[in-house]
């Protein structure tokens, strides 16, 4: 029998795939955009995927299950569904190659600085190819392990606690406000981003199960940890500190000193690193779910190596941190356009799919 | 021509392969059976030429006195006309195979030829080592037995804690020239059918010419042979096979093997430890913590020296970094080979204590350690402060109860060490993660290695993370249970 993900897997691969290194930039990018107490802000961008994922769970319910591939391909040729195919392929590809870039572009801020990137991107990508390769029912185990493994990170917030002051919130709400407020939202959009896959999870769940119910949990878990964080942040830094700051969250790392050890962030930086496998594994097994559709003749061996090539040498002189916001801003467009619109797109295909059944029984 | 010869060659084979087969299918014969033992000088012939029967067998697979009281007394005190009627104790058996002979002479039998008929006689009793207290596994309270090289006692240590008819055992004959016996053990209504099956069909297509012990045998039969990790759990104490009986799972024994093995098992096991049950359970339980606290120093604390003292020193405070570079102050390697050497060195310690005997042993231990340690720091080969971590690392990995793990996870700190040595704190994590995606993905007999954490069971968790009262420990674990089970532990 083939193995089906227990919905607090799901909820976990939701969780690790949505806290990444959005997280680090993510209160300063609050403040950007909403002003003060734009935490608060944070629970509309919730709200907003919570819709979205229902549309998820719509095409899981009219689907029974059934592999969002099988249904769009019932309905329409697969000549017109090839220009889609290679547009998903090519848009999670890069999402993931763009994401590990990223990761190590701020890991080098703090260590490494003259060594070059790539070392660590290909030892990014090996580790993701050796998990992709594992195939979906082991990757949820080892994302359950991963996320042991970073979770106690969030417990050192309560060192803080001493330094923390309410007075930093102040009593305002929204003041100072980003006049670009589009870009503002869509940046911070991108950190719930992820949930769209879930969608290609759908074979791999057991249809008795409660398994939205583990991935609102995930979801939750997501806001919770954001809202812990900006908390931490608003109450740390001041307003206009905060504004001034990269990477607060980093830089809140640095705050915490132990008897016997201090400069953290150097240590808890590198932990990230199991959220950015997760991700850029969920990223390629995707991209690999959706190739074998449009080449299923060649082995996924092959055809992921070929997908981590093509992305990396794609994205070579996206290298340096203002050209890789601008690749992540122009993707996270096209990620929110995907979210929403394939599963429109499914649910259009069922809909129109039971229309036919229903005439052709009459 | 070539198939020509083929068919020739197949033909030969045939043919010999037929006239063995005939050979162990006749009557056994005093001649024949001799020349199946030919060049077997330790082979013993014996004959009672007044009744006319010869006897033979292995001398030192045999039990004296059992041999005198069926064998010697009995004929040389009859006679010849009596030997028929004496043969029909139920001691003795009449083999019809020359086939059956051989096996029963090389299992301490004794094989008594008539001029017509041959019999056997059960003799067996070589010198075996009596049960003694476990030297890999050794315990403070509790029960101090352990398991020997002999089947037979090792199954009765096991019945004798069992009395139960539920208890079940089957028999295995594996390796080509070894013939070993592997019995596997399980109760009935508990055991998972489905991975008793599994198991057995494992062993049956088991192909080697020997089995030497149970540790060398589950590599045999398990999923992932390249991995460093130990996918069976294998123990020499009889009370820890009969918990996991009562938990469901498989255990085998192999003979001559003072280890036996269970299965299903999974990572967090090889934390526990006999004393765990017999402790208090809050100190078991803290015991327990303490264990995987030392997993994690002995994986990380020697890789995370060389990544702050390589790239992060920032990250070490003040005070304790004062003291840190006036240690590394005349050492002229960089902290990787630093590291290596003295892990290296305390490796080469370990093992010659090994091999030696415990009294040179320990001579070696305070000479390595004291004499030479000492001496390294003060010619300025290696820090003092490295010498404290690389000793902690070391005694951390003794506190692991099983020693096949221990050995492991030294492995993987070498590798931890050498990525920290290369990428600072990012290398260790790498390494780290690796470790996980490489667990995550194990099984043991088709199950997930690392159960209960993925998949998560919440009430496994409490038997393995936490040493539950006894009167509160009403599940089995899920990993091994059978599919409609029996969910009380009496």
């Amino acid at each position: 029998m083939k193995e089906k993900i227990h919905p607090f897997h799901l909820g976990i691969i939701l969780y690790m795939n949505q806290v990444g290194i959005g997280l680090f930039t993510m209160p300063r990018l609050v403040a950007e955009t909403y002003g003060t107490n734009g935490w608060i802000a944070l629970l509309g961008h919730y709200f907003i995927a919570a819709i979205n994922i229902l549309l998820i769970y719509l095409v899981f319910k009219w689907s029974k299950g059934q592999s969002i591939f099988e249904s769009l391909e019932k309905v329409i040729p697969k000549f017109l569904l090839f220009p889609i195919y290679l547009f998903l392929i090519a848009q999670w590809s890069f999402l993931g190659v763009i994401l590990a870039r990223y990761y190590v572009q701020i890991l080098q801020i703090n260590n490494f600085q003259t060594t070059n990137a790539y070392p660590f991107i290909i030892i990014i990508l090996i580790l993701t190819f050796l998990l992709v390769m594992k195939g979906i029912y082991n990757i949820s185990k080892v994302t359950t392990l991963l996320f042991f493994f970073v979770i106690w990170i969030v417990f050192l917030g309560f060192w803080l606690i001493p330094v923390w002051d309410a007075i930093n919130f102040t009593t305002f709400i929204f003041k100072g406000s980003s006049e670009n407020l589009i870009e503002g939202s869509i940046n911070l959009y991108s950190s719930f981003l992820g949930y769209e896959l879930i969608l290609l999870f759908l074979p791999y769940l057991d249809t008795k199960r409660k398994n939205f119910t583990g991935v609102f949990f995930g979801h939750s878990l997501t806001l919770l940890i954001y809202i812990y964080t900006c908390i931490m942040c608003f109450g740390f830094y001041s307003f206009g500190q905060l504004l001034e700051t990269l990477y607060p969250t980093l830089v809140l790392f640095e705050f915490i000193e132990f008897n016997f050890i201090e400069r953290i962030d150097a240590l808890v930086f590198p932990f990230f690193l199991s959220n950015i496998i997760v991700t850029t594994t969920i990223y390629f097994w995707s991209a690999l779910e959706v190739s074998s559709r449009v080449l299923p003749m060649i082995k996924t061996k092959w055809l992921l190596i070929f997908l981590m090539v093509v992305a990396t040498l794609a994205t070579l002189k996206v290298d340096i941190i203002r050209a890789i916001e601008a690749w992540i801003y122009k993707l996270t467009i096209l990620e929110i356009s995907v979210a929403f619109g394939l599963p429109l797109l499914v649910l259009l295909v069922l809909f129109v799919g039971k229309i036919k059944n229903k005439k052709g029984t009459i | 021509m070539s198939f020509f010869r083929f068919l020739l060659k197949d033909k030969q084979e045939n043919s010999q392969r037929e006239s063995t087969i005939h050979k162990q299918k006749q009557k056994p014969t005093l001649e024949a059976i001799k020349q199946e033992f030919s060049n077997c000088d330790d082979l013993v012939e014996q004959s009672f030429d007044q009744i006319g029967i010869t006897i033979l067998f292995f001398g030192h697979l045999i039990e004296p006195n059992m041999f005198n009281r069926d064998i010697v007394e009995p004929l040389t005190s009859i006679r010849s006309e009596e030997f028929h009627s004496l043969m029909e104790r139920k001691q003795y058996q009449k083999v019809k195979t020359s086939d059956d002979t051989v096996q029963a002479i090389l299992k301490g039998y004794v094989a008594i030829f008539d001029k017509k008929e041959t019999y056997i006689v059960n003799a067996f009793g070589p010198k075996e080592r009596s049960i003694s207290q476990s030297e890999t596994e050794s315990i403070i309270t509790g029960a101090h037995d352990s398991f020997v090289e002999s089947m037979n006692t090792n199954i009765s240590l096991i019945r004798r804690r069992l009395n139960t008819p539920k208890l079940k055992v089957k028999k295995f004959a594996i390796g080509d020239l070894s013939n070993t016996s592997v019995f596997l053990l399980y109760i009935e209504d508990i055991v998972n059918p489905d991975l008793l099956k599994e198991l057995e069909n494992r062993i049956s297509n088991v192909k080697t010419d020997i089995v030497a012990d149970s540790s060398m045998f589950v590599q045999l039969i398990d999923n992932s042979p390249h991995s460093v990790f130990p996918q069976f759990f294998t123990t020499e104490r009889p009370d820890v096979v009969v918990n996991k009986l009562a938990s469901g799972k498989i255990a085998g024994l192999t003979d001559h093997s003072p280890n036996a093995f269970t299965t299903p098992t999974n990572f967090f096991e090889f934390f526990e430890s006999p004393d765990d049950n017999n402790q208090r359970w809050i100190v078991g339980t803290l015991v327990k913590w303490m264990r995987y606290v030392a997993f994690i120093v002995t994986l990380c604390f020697t890789a995370l020296y060389v990544s702050a003292t390589t790239y992060s020193y920032e990250i070490i405070p003040q005070t304790i970094l004062m003291s840190l570079a006036e240690s590394r102050d005349r050492v002229p390697f960089p902290p990787l080979v630093e590291a290596l050497i003295l892990e290296i060195a305390l490796e080469l310690l370990r093992e010659a204590g090994v091999r030696l005997p415990t009294k040179i042993g320990q001579t070696i231990g305070i000479v390595g350690g004291i004499v030479i340690g000492q001496a390294a720091v003060d010619a300025g080969l290696v820090s003092n402060t490295l010498i404290i971590v690389v000793a902690i690392s070391a005694i951390s990995s003794f506190v692991i109860p099983n020693y096949i793990l221990s050995a492991t996870l030294r492995i993987a700190r070498f590798m931890l060490i050498i990525l920290a040595g290369a990428f600072g704190n990012f290398g260790l994590v790498v390494g780290l993660v690796l470790l996980i995606i490489h667990l995550g993905s194990l099984t043991n007999l088709g199950t997930p290695y690392v159960n209960p954490v993925a998949p998560m069971h919440p009430k496994d968790l409490l038997l393995y993370f936490i040493r539950p009262p006894h009167g509160m420990k009403k599940y089995r674990p899920t990993q091994s249970i059978s599919p409609e089970p029996d969910k009380r532990q009496k």
